[in-house]
């Protein structure tokens, strides 16, 4: 069903240009095709999952309902659609779906139509459980956008972060768009920096439940099976999966200083990554892992290195602003940090030889924690531009910044699943 | 006899009190501190019986009236006055000492209640001690050495900015700092734990420098 169609025919958006002009897109409420009507209200609600992840992906631009002229039939055919009325409203392309419950189920049909030839462009029909309606509208999100960009698109994928909700720090899940939040912990201590494995079926974070100091566990998202992986004395913080994820880089320090080292899953010290005297946190692979980024205060202050795992080289990434940290690396070769000066702190992206400097926030506060999507084409982060720390989600170039969670407390330190 | 003894007492015990507090206060000299040690513990019971007595002196009004009902059938004892008097002067001697552990303890909570209340502080993004922070340890020092039973566990924390990463090492080092001076100053490695918060427990949740530099700290807290 989700296999690409003959013939792609046209990309109707280059997202790998520097910066993406939106395509208008109309998507009118779903037509209720359920013999005796039941269910109405999914007419609205499936219609606005969809029209949320467009608007998330930075590359549509939702129209306004009010600016739609007039209703059309009640089929979905394109003799029935008068294109001109939707191409005079501005209109690139139009949305249209139906939908029929069928038991516990709703059977979604979508055509997706180019005003200007009045041509269609997809036309597919999906089944699913009717209470997991969301997630059957991203599927569905996704085959828009890789027949429309060549690329798949991210509207399945899920965020992990720390929360505030119970007054505690515990980590939980939720869909990228914020719904289906899922508490994973209940530590009742202090639950920390979750990392999703590069497969998605695993999470290493740290927790204080023991009494001791930060000790790294490692769940299993399926069983529900937690397993401590390394308590040694002092920090086992910050794990960065390998790209094959088969090992984590974290930060150790029971050698008396804080230091990078890598362990496999069952916590056994492979290999010991830095040897500086100072404090060495958070590292992150290269996409072929034979490097890592790291922060280091041996200048005097916290700053982004990198560290070539191969010859033992490590370069100095991050030269402006006096306090640069939290780097990730992206599946496309970008590093993303936070940064600043006194005061605000922004994320920025930079090659991973120190080119191509670009800040993506500007005058809102505090945004933290950059993370990348597993495509290297978005990044999660903690803001708290509105008041308390929320999560949010913007294109790699700092376009169509969202706010993402709307939990109670504080939503922090983000991982975005594969 | 009591009256006498509780004059002596009024004129010696705030005497020996502020030596005693004026040993604690000059931590840096441990041989000093030793001479003056063994003196005032000479002193302490060469007071003892005058300080019993003038204490039960002083308190005996209060507790008194606090034991009055249970003290009652004293009266119908009268025809045995002398073995009723070893009695009582036991039962007088026992609680005098119940009193004396019971104010001993009060004055340990006081000072634990001081040792862990007194915090160190730190500069932004730093871990070295600044003057303030050796004479704090100075004086935790002095105290643990002469409370041998007693352990620290060193919690270094930080103020909410940068990453929780950057500061669960920062806030090690600044735990770190204050293990290495009190090791100095000669409390044994195998008494002292340290344990990181980062920036996960702020004292004051406020978002300003005021909030900042009181969440820049080690808190130390006592177990045995």
């Amino acid at each position: 069903m989700l296999a690409p169609s003959p013939g792609l025919g046209r990309i109707y958006i280059d997202i790998n240009a520097p910066s993406v002009q939106k395509i208008k897109i109309a998507i009118p409420d779903f037509k209720n095709l359920t013999a005796d009507g039941r269910s109405a209200e999914l007419s609205t609600a499936l219609m606005e999952v969809l029209t949320n992840d467009l608007d998330l992906s930075g590359y549509f631009s939702p129209m306004d309902k009010a600016a739609f002229l007039a209703e059309d039939s009640d089929t979905l055919s394109p003799e029935e659609i008068r294109f001109k009325d939707w191409s005079v409203i501005g209109a690139d392309l139009l949305l249209k779906g139906g939908y029929t419950c069928i038991g516990q189920s709703v059977e979604v049909d979508v055509r997706l139509y180019d005003v200007f030839w009045g041509r269609q462009i997809l036309g597919k029909r999906y089944l699913g459980k009717t209470e997991e309606y969301r997630g059957l509208m991203h599927r569905i999100g996704n085959e828009i956008i890789y027949r429309l960009t060549g690329y798949k698109g991210i509207f399945l994928t899920k965020l992990a972060y720390v929360g505030t909700s119970t007054g505690k720090k515990e980590i939980y899940v939720c869909d990228y768009d914020g719904h289906n939040v899922q508490q994973i912990t209940s530590d009742q201590s202090i639950a920390l920096l979750p990392r999703w494995s590069p497969k998605g079926d695993k999470l290493l974070y740290n927790s204080y439940k023991d009494g001791a100091g930060p000790v790294l566990y490692l769940r299993d998202m399926d069983s529900g099976k937690t397993t401590k992986v390394s308590a040694r004395a002092g920090l086992n913080i910050g794990a960065a999966w390998s790209p094959d994820g088969k090992k984590a880089a974290l930060t150790l320090s029971y050698g008396d200083n804080p230091d990078i080292y890598t362990i496999d899953l069952t916590g056994r010290v492979i290999n010991r990554l830095t040897e500086h005297w100072g404090i060495n946190v958070s590292p992150t692979f290269s996409p072929k892992g034979d490097k890592i980024a790291f922060v280091s205060n041996r200048s005097g202050s916290p700053q982004i290195y990198v560290r070539d795992l191969e010859t033992g080289t490590e370069q100095r990434l991050s030269f402006e602003g006096n306090y640069n940290t939290s780097p990730a690396w992206s599946r496309l070769n970008r590093i993303a940090f936070a940064g600043g000066e006194e005061g605000d702190r922004n994320i920025y992206t930079v090659n991973a030889d120190g080119t191509n400097l670009r800040r993506l926030t500007e005058n809102q506060r505090n945004n933290e924690d950059p993370c990348w999507s597993a495509d290297g084409r978005y990044i999660a982060f903690s803001s708290n531009r509105n008041g308390a720390y929320h999560l949010y989600i913007m294109n790699a170039n700092g376009q169509n910044q969202r706010k993402v969670t709307f939990s109670k407390g504080e939503q922090t330190s983000p991982s975005w699943s594969p | 006899m009591i009256n006498i003894q509780n004059s002596n007492f009024s004129n010696h015990l705030p005497n020996s009190g502020a030596f005693i507090s004026k040993l604690r206060k000059s931590g840096g000299m441990m041989r000093m501190m030793k001479k003056m040690m063994i003196v005032s513990v000479v002193l302490c019971f060469a007071c003892a019986s005058m300080f019993m007595m003038a204490s039960c002196a002083k308190k005996q009004v209060r507790v008194e009236e606090e034991a009055a009902p249970t003290v009652t059938p004293a009266p119908e004892k009268a025809e045995k006055p002398a073995v009723d008097e070893e009695a009582a002067k036991r039962a007088e001697e026992e609680r005098q000492a119940r009193l004396r552990e019971l104010e001993a303890a009060q004055k340990l909570r006081a000072e634990i209640m001081a040792f862990e209340s007194q915090h160190i502080y730190f500069d932004f993004d730093r871990s070295e001690l600044k003057a303030p922070a050796r004479a704090i340890l100075e004086n935790k020092a002095a105290w643990l050495r002469a409370n041998g039973r007693y352990k620290v566990r060193i919690e270094g924390h930080c103020d909410e900015r940068g990453t929780n990463e950057y500061n669960l090492a920062l806030g090690e080092r600044r735990a770190n700092s204050a293990f290495k001076y009190l090791n100095a100053l000669g409390v044994s490695a195998d008494r002292m734990t340290t344990i990181s918060y980062g920036e996960e427990r702020p004292a004051d949740p406020g978002h300003n420098e005021a909030a900042w530099a009181k969440n820049r700290r080690d808190e130390f807290k006592l177990y045995k």
